[in-house]
């Protein structure tokens, strides 16, 4: 049956926009957290990537964020197409797109509101939708509806009527008979708030899931991405990640399922615990940074419920956002990552514990 | 003989601990931490910010006043307070009480209250103080490098 997919990537708070363009940083609460990587690629781009690891293709990204030229997020724009629109176009936006597919004979479009993260078996949501031979199949859990839904492409006019019930929310209040449920079982994070990012970050790295951090497993459940430099005078215990091009300087320490994003840098003493450091985040020396989301200066200690900035860069900061290069060469890595068969889904195996701390030696 | 000591000198810190604030907090202090045995308690209660000239303060601080055989001990932290000083250790160095009231009463002394004429630890540079007295309370916040769990 072919597949198309519509990925709509909606920012309910405008403030945020700019969070991830600017110097500044938004609060988490108002941010699209499916954004923010996650053990090295955003829970976006592994949508992207697990859709098209099901034979999904194309895959429109239809969102009012302009993802492609915010500095701090990651877009691969080899694996789908995207579509930055205003905030009220986004329906028009999707509406045309299935127009579209319909008329180049695709038989289903797969739509997903990105707000949460679920490890969906496509061919058995595409299969279930086949079997009942139902407009629209919605997909829900245990606890209610999941934000994503396959309709049938043979009848557009239909499916654009239906569309529009989906959107706000009334299909099974006013076209019960045209719709019909999967009832999902598998992992499943709805990324409601950062506790649930959180969440997903320490159960990818203690292997809850099937998500998988970006880079090479160095030790048992130790990940480092591309170009990480860890000091030989760190200690990273398992199980913990370091993204690509972070620096872990002498005596840091980086425990319990803690992970730091690409381009951070952690200096000396400075321990993290059960936290979330994201990308492009400076921590200072001699800190403790245990049971937090940190971004540049903001800080959210999951703990105490408490979020605020620090001004100041010789404790947190945000370090230069990515040149246009730096992002090019990112592109093109993810692009080879995506030709040479995607090892998001698969653990890598290849310990090298004897190099782990050479090789990753920063030079004073 | 007994030796006099000075009073127990319960200062506010003000919103922002930040570098302009430090200079006239450090200049208001000098000559209180150059006495023999300095005792202060700074309440934190206000807190919402501090930077590293912040933190800087709170260890020279203590510093100069563990030189001179006194002590600097914390109170009442606001949330925010709270979460910087466990981000930079310092929740590590300090013993930090609940009240003013808990930190003065460690080192002997009871705050003054409109109906007590007993003790007194002052809101500013100009208090009078006594001797220890006989019973200090457990802090009920914190103990920090005092405390028997941290050393074990």
């Amino acid at each position: 049956m072919r597949t198309a997919a519509i990925i709509i990537v909606q920012d309910s708070n405008q403030s945020s926009v700019h969070d991830f363009s600017g110097a500044g940083s938004a609060p988490f609460g108002n941010r699209n957290l499916a954004l923010l990587d996650v053990l090295g690629e955003s829970v976006l781009n592994r949508t992207i990537a697990r859709l098209q690891r099901y034979g999904i293709q194309p895959i429109s990204v239809v969102s009012d964020i302009d993802i492609a030229h915010a500095p701090r997020l990651s877009w691969d724009g080899a694996t789908a197409d995207l579509e930055y629109t205003e905030a009220g176009e986004l329906l028009a936006s999707v509406e045309r797109l299935l127009f579209q597919y319909s008329r180049q004979d695709f038989k289903a479009l797969v739509l997903i509101q990105l707000t949460a993260y679920a490890e969906l078996d496509y061919f058995d949501v595409l299969r279930s939708h086949r079997d009942q031979g139902r407009a629209v199949t919605t997909v829900q859990d245990g606890e209610g509806p999941l934000p994503v839904s396959v309709f049938n492409l043979k009848h557009e006019e239909q499916c654009a009527e239906l569309l529009r019930s989906f959107w706000n929310g009334s299909l099974w209040h006013r076209n019960r008979s045209c719709a019909s449920r999967y009832v999902f079982n598998g992992y499943l994070n709805r990324l409601e708030n950062p506790y649930e990012f959180r969440r997903l970050v320490t159960d990818a790295l203690t292997r809850r899931c099937e998500l998988r951090p970006l880079g090479r497993e160095v030790r048992p459940r130790v990940w480092l991405g591309d170009g990480a430099r860890v000091d030989s005078g760190a200690r990273i215990l398992a199980p913990a990640y370091v993204g690509a091009h972070s620096k872990v300087r002498a005596a840091a320490l980086v425990t319990r399922a803690a992970s730091v994003e690409r381009n951070c840098e952690v200096d000396c003493g400075t321990v993290i615990d059960d936290a979330t450091v994201l990308r492009f985040s400076y921590l200072g020396p001699g800190l403790e940074v245990a049971h937090t989301l940190v971004d540049g200066g903001r800080l959210l200690h999951l703990a105490r419920n408490l979020e605020f900035e620090i001004q100041d860069r010789r404790l947190l900061g945000r370090l230069r956002s990515p040149s246009p290069l730096l992002r090019l060469r990112d592109r093109v890595m993810a692009r080879v990552r995506s030709s040479a068969s995607s090892d998001v889904f698969v653990p890598t195996d290849s310990p090298e514990p004897a190099s782990f701390h050479t090789a990753g030696e920063i030079t004073p | 003989m007994r030796k006099t000591r000075l009073p127990v000198l319960v200062r506010q810190l003000p919103q922002s601990v930040n570098a302009e604030n430090v200079r006239v907090l450090q200049g208001e202090l000098d000559s209180f931490l150059k006495a023999d045995g300095p005792r202060l308690v700074f309440d934190l209660s206000q807190v919402e910010e501090m930077d590293a000239a912040g933190v800087d303060m709170l260890l020279r601080c203590v510093s100069d006043a563990t030189k001179r055989d006194g002590d600097l001990k914390l109170a009442a932290p606001s949330p925010r307070a709270l979460v910087i000083l466990e981000l930079t250790q310092l929740d590590r160095l300090f013993e930090i009480f609940e009240t003013p009231a808990e930190a003065a009463a460690s080192y002997g002394v009871t705050l003054m209250t409109e109906n007590s004429d007993e003790t007194l630890a002052s809101g500013s540079s100009n208090g009078n103080g006594t001797e220890p007295g006989e019973s200090t309370p457990e802090p009920q916040l914190r103990s920090g490098r005092r405390s028997d769990s941290d050393v074990a």
